[in-house]
């Protein structure tokens, strides 16, 4: 096991900034089973911990006295610098939400919570973050200028006021002209819209019939997590904003009425934001594509050493058939294959089981001589097969275990004496093959991967055709074994 | 709730379904024993929740979630898995964008509480499982009620009405109601069938 995982098998750190003795002993009796929990008295000294931590810091807690308090600014700038993705959690017992707005335009905090809190979402939040320092960080993207589609981003305002979104709009376009501003009067137009063009920014109202501000704003974050999010309200209310915080994990919280001037600031900043986050998300994705790529290769040296060791094969028809595999579209690398190919024994275990499976299926079968082959006709049928004399046991032990595997793989029970010439009529559904991304090898994964390489090893030992085209239905599967006249 | 359940027993999927159904607010929008069959259903079913088991006959259930995800990145998705899940698994599962991963040998109360959080589009690591410390026996959990409180959880457990149970211990029938209150609040209970469950476990001795 690598230092990393060990890391990570044992409790997590977490810091707690706070002078409040009996908040700290209350935290340490929730978490203390939990966490490891260094309680740091002063911002001095908490500076010290984050620097010169030997394990990193999975989350920093902050309970101070005041919410205004700058105090702490200087160990959440340590910790942004020595761990940018640990999450940096307010607790308070009395959070209100003008220094709540205060505390979000610095960027100053991930979560915050009142007294109350569930402890079960705190611990939650600190498990997941110790997973992610993990992962090797990565610097924020520099130079922000170009936006990637070189179009001209747009920001979504949506408000059930349609006249002051349409005021706010022109106002908007003769202050700038930067950004496009779109409308929508509801979440489901909005929804609508962010599935139809490409937004940077989504400025919310809170109250809108139908579904709410935050509600919506939850929603992009899943579905759109890189449109960055802000939310309006008129009113002031607090746990709105606290949800918005923690579950929209908006970038904003912009109060009405506006004033066009601190809007276009606002939205600037923004798109900013937008830009270093499409940034950084372009670059990981490119990461990661290109790690699979050097993964990808290394996997299929091994699968086609492992497919030209098979009878009839060499390493130009293992290619081909490699390349026929690798027409069949699947998921896109994402960093969880990545950390299952690196981390774990997914490769190895791909190229071991397969073989074995394959390699014992073929080991069953009788020795195909050259002189053994008798005649077969794609059109004859099993049943008719033993009348032709000049078919040998061998041969037909081959087409009888084709026919088994056709039969595993179209999933039919029927006993079809000759299924393998029917297969183009039942389309197989391949959602993973050998050179997709795996995280594990499941057994049916590794059932129909064997039998598809097992009929493509028998059709060819007996010289006949072997062909996998992806359609719409599925995969079709079309063998052809030559009729050929006696041996 | 709009749950798709995807798992490969029809008897282990409908008794999780009759557990299912005494929360509040949950909709079946469709159930499945394959990968092949979720994909096909789960669109226009419009699950918001997909509660889907790892091992099923045709697939496994990662890959299935993750091409459920490509195809709506808001549905939230539970994934249920064997026993042995390492830390390292878990976070391979949580980085493919599942949101919380229950082990087959966990407790029922495991997954509500996972789904609790899951519904909401929140992530869940249950935290319990990776404590040093064993949990406390069902026995040792029920010694620390009071003489009375296990009387009235015995009584409970055997199906005898509060009203009945007043009438046998010679209380009130209020009384009885705030005694149940606290069983249910000191062993973590929400619902009578856990309570008869736990009891049962007690007397025969195989208490975990």
């Amino acid at each position: 096991m690598s230092d990393l995982t060990q890391v990570h098998c044992a409790r997590p750190e977490v810091l707690l900034l706070t002078r409040n003795d009996a908040f700290n002993a209350h935290f340490q009796a929730q978490f203390a089973a939990d966490f490891g929990i260094t309680h740091c008295v002063s911002p001095e000294s908490a500076c010290e911990t984050v620097q010169h931590s030997t394990s990193p810091v999975a989350a920093l807690f902050l309970a101070p006295e005041s919410i205004k308090s700058n105090e702490p600014q200087r160990v959440i700038d340590a910790m942004k610098s020595r761990f940018p993705e640990s999450p940096i959690i307010l607790l308070h017992d009395n959070i209100q939400l003008d220094p709540l707005i205060h505390l979000l335009d610095q960027q100053n905090l991930d979560h915050c919570f009142t007294w109350d809190y569930d402890p079960d979402t705190l611990r939650s939040i600190v498990r997941v973050a110790s997973m992610r320092l993990r992962t090797p960080v990565r610097k924020r993207a520099q130079g922000t200028s170009a936006h990637p589609s070189k179009q001209k981003p747009a920001v979504l305002i949506v408000d059930d006021e349609v006249l002051g979104t349409k005021y706010l709009k022109k106002q908007l376009e003769r202050l700038q002209s930067d950004f496009d501003v779109v409308c929508a009067a509801d979440a489901e137009e909005a929804l609508r819209i962010l599935a139809q063009q490409s937004i940077q920014v989504v400025m919310t109202d809170q109250r809108m019939p139908g579904m709410s501000g935050q509600q919506l704003l939850n929603h992009v974050r899943q579905q759109y997590p890189q449109v960055i999010r802000i939310l309006t309200s008129a009113y002031g209310e607090l746990d709105v904003a606290l949800d918005a915080v923690n579950e929209g994990r908006i970038f904003r919280y912009q109060k009405k009425p506006w004033e066009a001037q601190t809007v276009l600031d606002c939205l600037t900043h923004a798109l900013q934001e937008a830009d270093v986050v499409s940034h950084k998300q372009q670059a990981q994705a490119e990461d990661v594509a290109q790690a699979f790529e050097t993964l990808l290769q290394q996997r299929r040296d091994a699968l086609c050493q492992l497919l030209a060791s098979l009878p009839g094969a060499d390493d130009t028809s293992a290619q081909a058939y490699l390349d026929t595999m690798a027409a069949i579209p699947t998921l896109s690398p994402q960093a969880a294959h990545l950390r299952a190919s690196q981390e774990t024994a997914v490769e190895q275990d791909l190229i071991t089981l397969l073989s074995e499976a394959v390699e014992g299926a073929l080991a069953r079968l009788p020795e195909l001589s050259a002189d053994a082959q008798g005649s077969i006709s794609a059109t004859s049928t099993i049943s008719a097969i033993p009348a032709i004399p000049a078919i040998s046991d061998a041969r037909r032990a081959w087409v009888d275990a084709l026919n088994r595997q056709c039969q595993r793989l179209s999933g039919t029970e029927a006993s079809d004496p000759n299924l393998w010439d029917t297969m183009a009529e039942h389309p197989l559904t391949l959602l993973t093959h050998v050179l997709s991304p795996l995280t594990r090898i499941a057994r049916p994964f590794l059932q129909q991967q064997a039998a598809l390489i097992i009929t493509w090893a028998i059709t060819h030992r007996l010289s006949g055709q072997w062909q996998l085209t992806h359609g719409a239905e599925g995969c079709i599967l079309s063998l052809t074994l030559p009729e050929q006249g006696q041996a | 709730m709009r749950l798709f359940l995807t798992m490969k027993s029809q008897l282990i999927r409908e008794a999780l379904l009759f557990q299912l159904f005494q929360q509040d607010d949950l909709q079946l929008v469709g159930e499945s024993a394959t990968g092949v069959d979720t994909l096909r259903q789960l669109e226009a079913s419009q699950a918001n929740v997909l509660v889907i088991e790892e091992d099923l006959a045709d697939n496994d259930g990662l890959t299935v979630a993750e091409i459920a995800l490509t195809q709506n990145a808001s549905l939230n998705v539970l994934l249920l898995v064997d026993a042995n899940l390492t830390q390292q698994r878990l976070a391979i599962y949580l980085e493919a964008g599942i949101k919380s991963v229950v082990t087959l040998n966990q407790p029922l109360t495991a997954l509500f509480k996972a789904l609790h959080y899951v519904r909401r589009g929140q992530v869940f690591v249950d935290a319990e499982r990776y404590r040093a410390y064993a949990p406390l026996s069902a026995a040792e959990r029920f010694s620390t009620l009071s003489e009375r409180e296990q009387e009235v959880a015995q009584l409970l457990a055997q199906r005898m009405e509060a009203k009945a149970i007043a009438e046998h211990l010679g209380v009130s029938y209020k009384t009885v109601h705030s005694y149940k209150d606290r069983i249910f609040v000191k062993m973590g209970f929400e619902r009578l069938p856990e309570l008869v469950l736990f009891m049962n476990r007690i007397h025969s001795g195989v208490s975990r």
